[in-house]
């Protein structure tokens, strides 16, 4: 549980996140001044990050004890498998979750 | 007159461009303040944070981060990391932001995902105000953004089931995200490329540092692998 105030949190994640969104405008003056490996990066970083962050959402699986992962893994297949059938992130998302919630609270 | 219905219409124009989004944004709104609830923040802190921050994969993040009591430092990296596309967004909507002036702190403040896609994928309406249309966009995600924010705390006031595993909400989303993208690039080497550096960066940095590691890593491997990346056309992702 979060325990006390996090107004700094906010505070500093709210500047960041302005400044980033703030820093092509105030470095580069128009399209044409951006470095081709710059647009390259921009390009193809994203999908990589948040696959990342897949993982790192997903760190905590531990697979020594018993069911080795297994309520995790079976609940990201089904998110797959339900997007790659339907396309509709509010199913995929909520069926997803609800079956993890019923696994962690059920077994 | 003939201003104001050039206005509405605009307005309207912006509306059905934003359709496909709404039913994604305002449960996801809802779902982030729910779980932000129920990991401990105030409804206040909720609230301030979307309006703010404005960044659905940071406050969901930050939650998860919070709750670890990450030191300020490693989180403002963090964050830093996990919003950095965005610095690529401004790249492609210069001309466009160009056409509001006047509202361009509020479009620059306002940036995200789903509006960096619809303004660099289709064209603009014939017919409407260019720089009014560029403003509507945001603003539409925007009041979706909040309004969910406030539902999801109101609601949280009256859940009581057990809501144990609720913030696997996230990992799902993130997830779905993936694989939406996995459809618009034909090249999959990015994805691995960040799967296999964020499990290494585990291992050898551990979980505080590891998204920092995997964005340094993959950034050196995306720029090596250049010609094995890049060689063709896809269709073109949102960032």
């Amino acid at each position: 549980m979060i325990e006390g105030s996090v107004l700094p949190y906010i505070l500093v994640s709210a500047c960041i996140c302005f400044l980033v969104r703030l820093t092509p405008f105030v470095i580069w003056k128009d399209e044409g001044s951006v470095p081709g490996v710059v647009r390259y990066v921009g390009k193809y970083l994203p999908p990589a990050i948040i696959t990342g962050i897949v993982v790192y959402c997903l760190k905590g699986i531990n697979f020594a004890v018993f069911p080795y992962g297994a309520k995790e893994l079976s609940a990201v297949a089904l998110v797959v498998i339900l997007h790659l059938w339907k396309s509709n992130t509010l199913l995929s998302v909520f069926a997803g979750t609800a079956f993890y919630m019923v696994l962690v609270q059920g077994f | 007159m003939a201003e104001k219905n050039i206005t509405a219409y605009t307005f309207a124009k912006a509306l059905k461009t934003m359709l496909p989004i709404v039913p994604g944004a305002f449960p996801t709104a809802v779902a982030y303040a729910l779980v932000a609830r129920n990991a401990g923040m105030l409804p206040q802190e909720v609230v301030l944070s979307s309006l703010f921050v404005f960044a659905g994969s940071v406050q969901f993040i930050s939650i998860e981060l919070m709750r670890q009591g990450i030191g300020y430092v490693s989180f403002a990296l963090t964050v830093f990391l996990l919003h950095a596309r965005h610095m690529f967004f401004g790249v492609s909507v210069f001309d466009k932001f160009n056409k509001a002036p006047k509202a361009k702190p509020f479009l620059i403040f306002s940036l995200t995902d789903e509006s960096y896609a619809i303004m660099t994928s289709g064209e603009t309406p014939d017919n409407v105000n260019e720089g009014l249309y560029y403003i509507f966009i945001p603003v539409i995600m925007y009041v979706t953004w909040n309004t969910g924010t406030l539902l999801g705390v109101l609601a949280s006031e009256f859940i009581t089931f057990n809501t144990a595993g609720m913030d696997f909400a996230l990992t799902a989303m993130f997830i779905v995200i993936v694989v939406e993208q996995l459809k618009s690039y034909r090249s999959k080497l990015p994805f691995i490329i960040g799967g296999l550096s964020a499990a290494a960066a585990l291992v050898v940095l551990g979980p505080q540092s590891m998204l920092l590691g995997c964005c340094a890593m993959s950034v050196v491997l995306i720029v090596a692998l250049r010609k094995h990346i890049d060689t063709d056309m896809e269709t073109e992702g949102a960032a």
